[in-house]
């Protein structure tokens, strides 16, 4: 079930209504829930639960012979065990066949011609796997490092399918959800965050079907999708536009769940933090999924050893991180190369930082103008690094690099202001002050219900009246 | 519960907390305040929508929302919406024209040229519908494109469609006399007409662009029943057949009438694991096979073998010309994946235009 349907609407209602009323009974609130997020994730097919039910299980169990374990040395094994036993479940399910294909074509180029790895022909991509295999992971690990205790089962089974953040995320740590859903029946149902809510809501809503939607069908995916077609300053604008576009997807996305989670008496950390003001790509990443790279910095780029040791230790680990966080989107070599840019640069950083700390500078100039320079050299390297992410295969991508050096004097008939404007006006939108939102919050506040009740489905109605018709939401098709 | 009888009326006025039960309120009313405001779109795609239970429960709630919007002129700001964004009603997907042209580049090779002719039909498919009257010429012969002879290439059809789109703009791309025109429209096809009518649309694009030769490939989305008037015509039955197939042959009398060839490209094998079924893309392929087969001009192309294993049955995974194992599917089970399918797919599709008119793209 995707958030912008009718069909989630209905659900969420009855969901809503469900959930406040069994506030005071802790366990019946918690098969509430579970159930609900079962349903939520068996509506596009019903056969995953049993992966997410296995999944769960693994972390469970996990846990629980993690802390019962009498020696470190058990405890290491059992963190093994599960550890082996949760990303068996992704590598399978995820990264089979991108493997299986990897090592077929190795061999062939090797000269090897033997029967061809045997590839899974009906596997399909469970949603949400990644997520929710990451949840479970840092259970395991922070009750391995004592920074968590277990939850009873049931407890568990609600962190890690609660359906708000079930399918793309924000990735929430057991010490941030464990906590809440042990104290759910503590939950005041006078007090709900209604305005902040239904912003985040409306707002994700806004950024997914409009504008996400319009950048999409007008630049970037005639653009990715045909390359050889597409003349350098159109590749140059879907560059961008796929930033806005992956942008307002994801970030509204994880708005809307993390709007509901808090209809629902919970709370979600931020995922995003208007990334494309970063001046760095170090400050980009603290500001886009942050809770992937907070993740990423928890449980991989620290006990690789960090920035701690020698500066090569640092490339190195700088290096794994990304190139597994690149992985982890996506089960294709255009991944890892989006990952390796990433990395790349920021190794490229540090040795800058330090040659300038070396000769006395500081690490960044601080004027305005410098400031601006460092915003959009991070932006570029950023966009650049998206053509890798979204292309069709290696070589589209480096297709749509080729023509963006090689193909400035065609014509570039997708390059119309409407678009240069909504991706430049989506952009200008991230450096808006926080205060505006505060003062537009503060009128909604001041509304009776029903002026409330008017002034969303006024917004509502002009979301699905801008957004192109065919959008997923309101259309019951299943393409 | 007291949640939502301990607050008072109106205090949501100047609070940011509010009761479950006011949220609730608020929800509701905005609810049924959009619902007032979009009726109208809402119950035309109700309408559209495939038959069924849900179908009728939509059509059967928005029905007086519609009417009772309409009569209260609440509908008004939808329409004035639509016009200010120059929606005007009738269909018409965006159309993204690539007509840019280019040198010569590489034909495929003979040995992945796919057979031409109709699909070996299996016992799912239904009867054929019976014979109706075809034209007695088609199209005069394709001259060979070529200097001084451009020729347009529509492309038109669903969300599978707008794979092979890709692909045969691709591998195109290089041709300097040959112009693509992508034209698909995701989540479209014959069965649901009221949401898209492709006969009508095919009409406009025929004047439009003046293609010479018309690629149809759709049917993902067809694979359901639909209501003609007050009668409901379930899928698969012999109504079915002889409604989709007049829907079928009329969107390749008006390509052929206007002096175009059409290749109609057929679904291919679904994953077992796909929400589509194998049967109906057979009983769907038997039909646009037969109508090809009564009208002059068309050609079928069945791409079941094609993206097949040896076995006949759905892979993921198939060896590309090199013999090098590339992804030709979807997660999904469904789609194409690019740019390993949509070329094999693209790639066959020249090939069984060269074949069936005797040209050169």
């Amino acid at each position: 079930m995707l958030f912008p349907t009718i069909d989630f609407a209905i659900f969420f209602g009855v969901v809503f209504v469900g959930n406040w009323l069994v506030v005071p009974h802790p366990r019946i609130s918690r098969v509430l829930v579970l159930v609900a997020s079962y349903v939520f994730y068996a509506w596009a097919d019903w056969r995953y639960v049993f992966l997410l039910a296995a999944s769960t299980l693994f972390t469970y169990v996990g846990g629980l012979l993690v802390q019962r374990a009498l020696s470190d040395r058990r405890r290491r094994a059992w963190l093994g065990a599960s550890v082996a036993a949760q990303l068996g479940l992704l590598g399978w399910f995820k990264y089979y066949g991108f493997v299986s294909l990897s090592l077929d074509n190795a061999l062939r180029h090797l000269g090897v011609h033997g029967t061809p790895v045997p590839l899974v022909a009906a596997a399909a991509l469970p949603i949400g796997v990644s997520f929710y295999t990451f949840m479970g992971l840092s259970y395991v690990v922070d009750v391995y490092r004592g920074t968590l205790r277990t939850a009873p089962f049931l407890d568990v089974a609600v962190y890690q399918s609660f359906f708000p953040h079930l399918l793309a995320g924000p990735i929430v740590r057991g010490s941030e959800l464990l906590p809440q859903i042990a104290r759910s029946t503590q939950r005041d149902p006078r007090r709900i965050d209604l305005t902040e809510a239904a912003f985040l809501v409306l707002g994700g809503l806004f950024k997914k079907v409009v504008i996400s939607s319009y950048v999409s069908s007008a630049i970037v995916a005639p653009v990715f999708s045909d390359p050889s077609l597409h003349s350098a300053p159109e590749i140059l604008l879907a560059a961008y536009g796929y930033g806005v576009q992956i942008y307002c997807d994801f970030s509204g996305y994880s708005d809307i769940a993390i709007g509901c989670a808090k209809l629902l008496g919970f709370e979600f950390p931020r995922n995003f933090d208007r990334p494309y003001t970063a001046r760095s790509l170090q400050e980009f990443w603290r500001r886009w999924h942050m809770t992937l790279s907070s993740w990423l910095r928890d449980y991989l780029y620290v006990p690789l050893g960090g920035s701690r040791g020698s500066r090569s230790r640092l490339y190195r680990n700088i290096m794994i991180t990304m190139v597994l966080g690149g992985l982890w989107h996506g089960p294709a070599w255009t991944f890892v190369i989006w990952g390796a840019i990433h990395g790349v640069v920021q190794c490229a950083g540090h040795l800058r930082r330090d040659w300038r700390r070396r000769h006395g500078r500081p690490e960044l100039t601080d004027t305005p103008l410098a400031r601006w320079r460092q915003r959009l050299v991070t932006l570029s390297i950023v966009s650049f690094a998206w053509l890798f992410f979204d292309a069709n295969s290696v070589n589209g991508a480096f297709s749509l690099v080729d023509r963006l050096v090689t193909t400035w004097g065609e014509p570039a008939p997708l390059v119309r202001l409407p678009v240069v404007a909504a991706v430049a006006g989506s952009l200008a939108l991230q450096y808006l002050p926080h205060g505006w939102r505060a003062a537009v919050e503060a009128r909604f506040v001041a509304l009776g219900s029903l002026a409330k009740g008017v002034a969303l489905g006024v917004a509502l109605m002009t979301i699905t009246t801008l957004g192109p018709s065919g959008v997923a939401p309101f259309i019951y098709f299943r393409f | 519960m007291s949640w939502s009888r301990r607050a008072p009326r109106r205090t949501t006025r100047g609070r940011r907390h509010v009761a479950a039960g006011q949220v609730l309120f608020v929800g509701l009313v905005c609810f049924v305040t959009w619902l007032l405001l979009d009726a109208r779109d809402l119950y035309d795609s109700a309408l559209s929508s495939p038959l069924g239970a849900r179908r009728t429960v939509a059509v059967a709630v928005l029905r007086p929302i519609a009417r009772a919007s309409a009569a209260v002129g609440l509908d008004r700001i939808g329409r004035g919406a639509d016009r200010a964004l120059g929606r005007d009603g009738t269909p018409g997907g965006s159309v993204v024209a690539v007509g840019q042209v280019r040198v010569a580049g590489p034909t495929p090779s003979p040995e992945r040229l796919p057979r031409v002719t109709p699909p070996s039909t299996t016992s799912t498919a239904a009867p054929a519908p019976p014979p109706r009257p075809t034209r007695a010429a088609g199209p005069p012969p394709l001259a060979q494109p070529g200097p001084g002879r451009p020729i347009t290439l529509l492309e038109v059809g669903d969300s599978i469609g707008e794979d092979l789109g890709y692909g045969l703009g691709d591998v195109l791309a290089s041709d300097a006399y040959v112009r693509v025109v992508q034209d698909a429209v995701g989540s479209t096809g014959l069965a649901a007409i009221g949401y898209y009518d492709w006969p009508a649309q095919l009409e406009v694009e025929l004047a439009r662009y003046h293609p010479a030769i018309v690629v149809v490939m759709l049917g993902g989305n067809d694979a359901q029943s639909f209501d003609v008037g007050t009668r409901y015509i379930g899928f698969g039955t012999a109504a079915w057949q002889r409604v989709y197939g007049a829907r079928v042959a009329r969107m390749m009398s008006e390509a052929t009438a206007s002096g175009a060839h059409v290749l109609w490209v057929g679904m291919p094998v679904m994953s077992p694991a796909a929400t589509l079924s194998n049967a109906a893309m057979v009983t769907e392929n038997a039909l646009f096979a037969a109508e090809a087969r009564r009208h002059a001009g068309v050609a079928f192309l069945s791409t079941w073998r094609l993206l097949a294993t040896p076995a006949g049955a759905y892979s993921q995974y198939l060896p590309n010309g090199s013999g090098s194992l590339v992804q030709v599917r979807d997660d999904d089970g469904i789609h194409i994946d690019a740019p390993g399918g949509t070329d094999l797919l693209g790639r066959a599709a020249v090939a069984a235009m060269e074949r069936a008119w005797r040209v050169r793209l």
